[in-house]
Parts: C-alpha cells; sequence; structure tokens
C-alpha cells in the first residue's frame, strides 16, 4: 500500500466571484522510502497540492489518503492528530516559534504527542547533534542564520518520525550554500528510509530527489525517473565531456 | 589543449614523460587518459619549437631518461595562453537549437516532447553534479568545476522553458516520453 495516495484532485478557490482552479485532477502515489519533488513553475498548484497531502486544507473534489487515512473525511481535530503523528511539513519560511528556544520548538510537536519529556529531549538532542546545531540549543531563532532556522525546522518535522516529511520550497529563503546544506541532509534522511515530497520551482532542488513529477496548470504533465548518480570518476568524464 | 597542459606542468617543476602523464591525468580526476605516446610526441612538438628542453638524466640498471623543463619561450607562450579569454564565453547549445528548428522546419518530430527529452537529460545531469557535490566535501578544486558546470545547467534550464513557452501551447501534453501518472 502506498504511504500516500491522491485521486482525482481538484482544488477550486472562489474570490469575489471569481474562480481559480489551482488543481484540475492530480492522481499520485508515493511509496514508502521514495523521495518525490513535484516541479513546476509558480502558480501551477504545487503549494496547494502540498497543503493539501498535509490536510492543512481540504480539496474541493477528490481523496487524499496518508497511510491508509481518507485525510478528505477527517474533521479539523483529527487532521491536526495526523499531521502530528504521521506528517512532518518545512515551510518555505522556517516558521519557526520566535519566542521557543531551539530545544522548546523541536519539541513541541512531540510533547503535543503525548510523549514523555525525557525520551523527547534525547531524541532532540541527538537530531540536533546530528543536523550540526548541538551549540544552538538553547539559542531563539532570531539568532540564527536562515540555514540553522531550516535545519531547526527539519529537526522539528522529524522528532516524531513521520510516515512522510513534506517540504514546500525548503531552500527558497537560503542562498546557495546553505540551500545545499539542507538539501543534501534531506539527501541522508532519504537514504535512511524517510519518505520525502518536496514541492519547487528549482530544478536544482528537483535533482535531489530519485523522482520528479511535472506540474503545469494544475496538472501533471510528465514525470521521470532519476537513478542513484553513479561513480565520481564517471560522472566527472561525462560532465567534461559537456563542459 | 594537451600542449598547454603540459607546458602548464612543466613551469610547476621539471617531469620526465611519464611523470606528465600521471600528472595530467590526475589532475583531471582520471577522466581523460592519455597514452604515453602521446605525450612523447607532443614533447618531441615542443622541443622541436623551442618551447621545452630535456635533459638526459642517468639511472642505475635502467636507461637514462630524459628530464623536460620549460624555456623562456615556452614560459611566454604558456602566459600568453593563459591570459586569453575563451571567445564565446559559453559554448551556445547549438547542436540542440539546431534540432529544435529542424523539427519545426520538418515536422518530424514533436517539438515540445523534444524539449521534455531535454529537460529530463539536463535533470539527470544536475543530479550527477549535486552528488558529485556532497560528495567532494574536501576537493575544493573538483567542487569549483561540478559548481561551475551545475550553473550553466541552470542557464540551459531557463532556456528551455523559454523555448516551450515560445514553441508549446500552455497546456500541450509532452508526447512520447514518460509515463503521465494516473492519465491513460
Amino acid at each position: 500500500m502506498p504511504v500516500l495516495e491522491v485521486r482525482n484532485l481538484h482544488k477550486v478557490y472562489r474570490s469575489d466571484g471569481v474562480e481559480v482552479h489551482a488543481l484540475r485532477g492530480i492522481d499520485l502515489q508515493v511509496e514508502s522510502g521514495e523521495f518525490v519533488a513535484v516541479m513546476g513553475p509558480s502558480g501551477c498548484g504545487k503549494s496547494t497540492l502540498l497543503h493539501l497531502l498535509a490536510g492543512l486544507d481540504l480539496p474541493t473534489e477528490g481523496e487524499v489518503f496518508v497511510q491508509g487515512q481518507p485525510v478528505h473525511q477527517l474533521s479539523e481535530s483529527q487532521r491536526a492528530r495526523l499531521r502530528r503523528r504521521i506528517i512532518g511539513f518545512v515551510f518555505q519560511s522556517f516558521n519557526l516559534i520566535p519566542n521557543l528556544t531551539v530545544a522548546d520548538n523541536v519539541d513541541m510537536p512531540a510533547l503535543l504527542a503525548g510523549r514523555a519529556a525525557d525520551e523527547v529531549a534525547r531524541e532532540r538532542d541527538r537530531l540536533l547533534q546530528r543536523l550540526g546545531l548541538a551549540e544552538k540549543r538553547d539559542a531563539f531563532p532570531a539568532h540564527l542564520s536562515g540555514g540553522e532556522q531550516q535545519r531547526v525546522a527539519i529537526a522539528r518535522a522529524l522528532i516524531n518520525h513521520p510516515t512522510v516529511l513534506l517540504a514546500d520550497e525548503p531552500t527558497g529563503n537560503l542562498d546557495t550554500r546553505s540551500g545545499m546544506e539542507v538539501l543534501n541532509l534531506l539527501r541522508q534522511f532519504h537514504q535512511e528510509g524517510q519518505t520525502i515530497v518536496l514541492v519547487t520551482h528549482d530544478p536544482k532542488v528537483a535533482s535531489f530527489a530519485r523522482r520528479v513529477v511535472f506540474m503545469r496548470d494544475g496538472r501533471f504533465v510528465s514525470e521521470m525517473a532519476l537513478p542513484e548518480p553513479g561513480d565520481a570518476s564517471r560522472i566527472l568524464a561525462e560532465l567534461l565531456a559537456i563542459a | 589543449m594537451l600542449r598547454y597542459a603540459l607546458l602548464g606542468l612543466l613551469a610547476e617543476q621539471p617531469r620526465h614523460g611519464y611523470d606528465l602523464k600521471k600528472a595530467f591525468e590526475g589532475m583531471l580526476g582520471g577522466t581523460w587518459p592519455v597514452n604515453i605516446g602521446q605525450i612523447y610526441s607532443t614533447l618531441a612538438r615542443l622541443e622541436r619549437d623551442g618551447l621545452v628542453v630535456s635533459q638526459s638524466v642517468p639511472q642505475e640498471l635502467l636507461p637514462d631518461r630524459k628530464v623536460y623543463s620549460l624555456t623562456e619561450h615556452g614560459r611566454r607562450v604558456l602566459t600568453q595562453w593563459l591570459e586569453t579569454p575563451l571567445f564565446p564565453p559559453a559554448r551556445l547549445k547549438v547542436d540542440f537549437f539546431l534540432k529544435l528548428l529542424l523539427a519545426r522546419r520538418s515536422g518530424m518530430v514533436d517539438v515540445c516532447a523534444l524539449i521534455w527529452k531535454q529537460r529530463q537529460a539536463f535533470l539527470q545531469t544536475m543530479a550527477n553534479l549535486t552528488s558529485l557535490l556532497s560528495h567532494s566535501e574536501k576537493d575544493e578544486e573538483l567542487r569549483l568545476l561540478a559548481e561551475g558546470l551545475l550553473y550553466h545547467l541552470e542557464a540551459d534550464l531557463k532556456w528551455l522553458d523559454r523555448c516551450e513557452e515560445a514553441f508549446c501551447a500552455p497546456e500541450h501534453p509532452p508526447s512520447g516520453n514518460g509515463h503521465v501518472p494516473g492519465n491513460p
């Protein structure tokens, strides 16, 4: 069973009597352990799609299943519980809580899920260590660089071992170098089995995924698999030929 | 190209033929193998033109080995080559553009499918590059090569987006490549 499945998803926004078709019939299946990028220009509906996957919004038509659970039929509070337990979300603008320390930001979703504080603290310290943030544990978000803030957001998204990690332009507010760091971390977590779906307009970001789905105007128009790149010297030989 | 590479390696220090082969291949991560014959014939031409000189160094139990070094003239030629910028600065994607033009004129293949296929090829190359970057933390020269190529690819992909805008209807379904999930 796919961990994430979407059937004939439509989303229509109405404002001032004008209808905007953000999604026009999306079908998608994501298997456990996949790293999928949904790529398309701004306005193609990719962020809307991600919000529907996370249960942050409801579809006008169609179905969303996360680990077999029909997200489109759940109540607000059931969806909130789903987001805490089985979905991790990373936003473009980090969305950390400014008056909480790094540690408290990361702990929050785990404590809300009712986990024991000491176990959460151990796990959080391990994650922060892993993400190169051990020394920032007691710092406040405002004192961190963008790259650091996004790494805290990743720790927060992963603390409850989500079935799927969703990321919306996770490097959109970062410089090239810290963007690459964040993507490298996502790639490492994927290699350890984490299922990831990210949306982006940036082909460089999409190239970290193993499957890329191209989106235009509310629809999927094409998709491709990106095989794991081979050894460095073969890659280099290829590159020098195109240089 | 090889001739300037040899001049550059000799500017670093005098070397014999096999040493040059190893240094050249090592510099490029083993991606451009040269045979030793090529090295010696290039060295012979450089010596004939007065860009390098050789000196025989006796070896125990083995025949003398020729060690080459750069002449003043060789140093000037190398400097001039190094200082001359390349023009045009980046190779235009002439081959692909030609395909695009001929596809439109002949009507033999779908222009949009052509663009999609090229985009996928670029994206795969991009994935190879970013993978290389994440595995070459400590090799600054290699990182810079990969990053440089990455910038080129980003520009190429943007240009493909423009080609798509210009030649394909907004909802044109790309035909003949990949499968579209969930659609018949």
